[in-house]
């Protein structure tokens, strides 16, 4: 009998839905809710409502990519936190009216452990334990993984996470929201010149808001002497952010690596899609003798693909979920 | 094959308020009614609350002939988690949905229980004064749109003037009798919605063949999303 498992996340702004059979992920479909760039940002009760006309059309696309009827599902599995309430309440009570008609099991996943499990979505996969760099526009942490079930927060940010950092730069250049990607592509054609100042933060805790005020003030500050001085030098601007966001993230790894012992080292969430963050990585790799892991692009930003691979543990582990289940905005990593 | 609606068996949700409530009706006859044990429990409990009527009727979900929900207006949370359930079951079932007026509900409940001549006014509380209304006549059909409405004294002034009496209901009206005058105003006794409430609509509708889209429905929220876009320049 093999195991065929549906995915659903819902905790931000996009709708996702997946479809894996017995460990491979057979269709990972997402849908992008555009309306949030014209409010520069996530606009929570937006984000809701798109899921509610999002999930069916979603969820459907993924059943028909996949070839597979639901009929054949073997349980349903989804995010249950962390997120944005309003919009984990769409895609759980969609998941739970679906185990109830179909008659079958739910499995519950915690979003930044899927995020985690989704290098083993493909090859090549980590070894246990490895270090993982967990970076997206909500959370920053390292964690190390022992298993799939045994994860442990060894330093996470105490403010802003790494991409708030990139979006807030963004929203004060005037760049269009989701700022990440578009700053990542000017830096590529600047140098990072101007030396913005690195937090110090004891242990392996990270912290982004200093940051955030330090290239606020550096920027009004240019702009008063020069009023042209974002325009002119913008690509550079965009180049030194990246620079000094991705090595703090990086020396904070190399802390964790030398602590630990550990050489194998990932990457996971939406800032992992970063050039910069993607090239730093390896060359900082190859110095310390590391084995890396970078998820293809797909898997970086949230998905259903990586739930329906955490799921899948789960499922063999017998882990399942009772129809009581409600959303965790805030959910407890372990 | 036709259903004949008197013999239809649908699967009743009602989440616009505090309370999530479920029934299953058999034609005209409801023959299983759970509500949750506490305010706001509707994430929690809604599938529990379908499972334990199911059971207490003796029936399997795909033997449902449909599922009705009340559309709102109402609490934006309560209101995503019926609307999900129910595309979930009819998703995964192949089953038509219904969704059902919230105020048009309401009023017919308090219609039915008042048989007063009148206008009907059904109140989903929307917190301090405001109120999510619409007027019904005495044959429950609707008078006017639903609106958003800050109960004030003089709300009613133009009936009150016309000699025509008002019917509250709903978990709105309550809070109405401190400012509303006291002539011409009848309390009904119907507050709380309930999922008993939507059946006869529901029955009409399924009859009517009257079904939402199933994927493409939202509930009816009445106001658009409250966002306000920073205009203040960093730099």
């Amino acid at each position: 009998m093999s195991i065929t498992l549906l995915a659903i996340e819902s905790s931000c702004d996009d709708t996702s839905a997946a479809v894996l059979r017995d460990g491979e992920v057979l269709s990972n479909c997402v849908a992008n809710q555009e309306a949030h760039r014209l409010y520069g940002g996530v606009v929570p009760e937006v984000a809701s409502r798109a899921h509610q006309v999002n999930i069916i059309p979603v969820v459907d696309l993924a059943l028909k990519d996949a070839g597979v009827d639901k009929s054949e599902l073997s349980a349903i599995a989804f995010t249950r936190g962390p997120g944005l309430l309003g919009s984990l309440i769409v895609g759980v009570s969609f998941a739970k009216a679906l185990g109830l008609s179909l008659n079958i099991p739910l499995i519950e996943v915690h979003h930044m452990q899927a995020h985690i499990l989704a290098h083993f979505a493909e090859d090549p996969k980590p070894a246990f334990p490895f270090l993982c760099l967990t970076v997206s526009g909500g959370h920053t942490q390292i964690v190390q993984v022992n298993s799939p079930f045994d994860m442990a927060v060894l330093g996470q940010t105490i403010d802003d996470a790494a991409g708030e950092a990139f979006d807030k730069t963004g929203k004060m250049l005037g760049l269009p929201y989701p700022s990440g990607p578009v700053i990542d592509q000017l830096a590529q054609k600047g140098t990072p010149k101007f030396d913005f100042p690195e937090p110090r933060i004891p242990g392996l805790d990270f912290s982004f808001s200093g940051l955030k005020t330090a290239i606020l003030y550096y920027l009004q500050k240019q702009v008063r002497a020069e009023p042209d001085f974002v325009k002119d030098n913008l690509n550079d601007i965009c180049a030194s952010v990246q620079e000094r966001i991705v090595t703090i993230l990086l020396k904070k790894l190399r802390k964790a690596s030398r602590q630990t012992g550990i050489k194998e080292i990932a990457i996971a969430g939406g800032v992992s899609a970063n050039s910069g963050l993607r090239a730093g990585l390896k060359a900082m790799g190859g110095k310390e003798g590391w084995n890396t892991y970078i998820p293809a692009f797909e898997y970086c930003t949230d998905n259903a693909g990586m739930i329906a691979v955490a799921a899948y543990y789960k499922y063999l582990n017998g882990d399942f979920t009772s129809q009581s289940v409600q959303p965790a905005a805030r959910l407890p990593q372990s | 094959m036709t259903i004949f609606a008197l013999m239809a068996r649908i699967l009743l949700l009602e989440t616009a308020t505090d309370t999530c409530s479920v029934a299953l009706g058999d034609g005209l006859q409801v023959i299983a009614r759970k509500d949750a044990s506490a305010p706001r429990q509707h994430a929690a409990e809604i599938t529990l609350l379908i499972d334990a009527c199911l059971k207490e009727a003796g029936w399997q979900l795909p033997e449902l002939d449909a599922v009705a929900l009340s559309s709102g207006p109402g609490s934006y949370t309560s209101l995503r988690v019926g609307t999900s359930v129910a595309k979930g079951i009819c998703y995964a079932l192949d089953k038509p949905m219904i969704a059902v007026d919230t105020l048009q509900a309401l009023a017919l409940a308090s219609l039915q229980a008042e048989r007063e001549e009148g206008v009907y006014f059904p109140m989903i509380d929307a917190r301090r004064m405001e109120v999510y209304t619409a007027p019904f006549d005495a044959q429950n059909a609707p008078q006017g749109k639903a609106e958003a409405v800050i109960m004030e004294a003089g709300t009613f002034e133009e009936w009150h003037r016309r000699g025509i009496p008002v019917i509250l209901s709903g978990n709105g009206a309550e809070k109405c009798r401190a400012v509303l005058p006291e002539d011409g105003v009848i309390f009904s006794a119907v507050g709380q919605c309930a999922a008993p409430m939507l059946l006869p609509l529901a029955l009409r509708a399924f009859e009517a063949g009257a079904f939402s889209d199933t994927a493409y429905y939202s509930p009816f929220y009445l106001k658009p999303p409250n966002v306000t876009v920073s205009k203040k320049k960093l730099l």
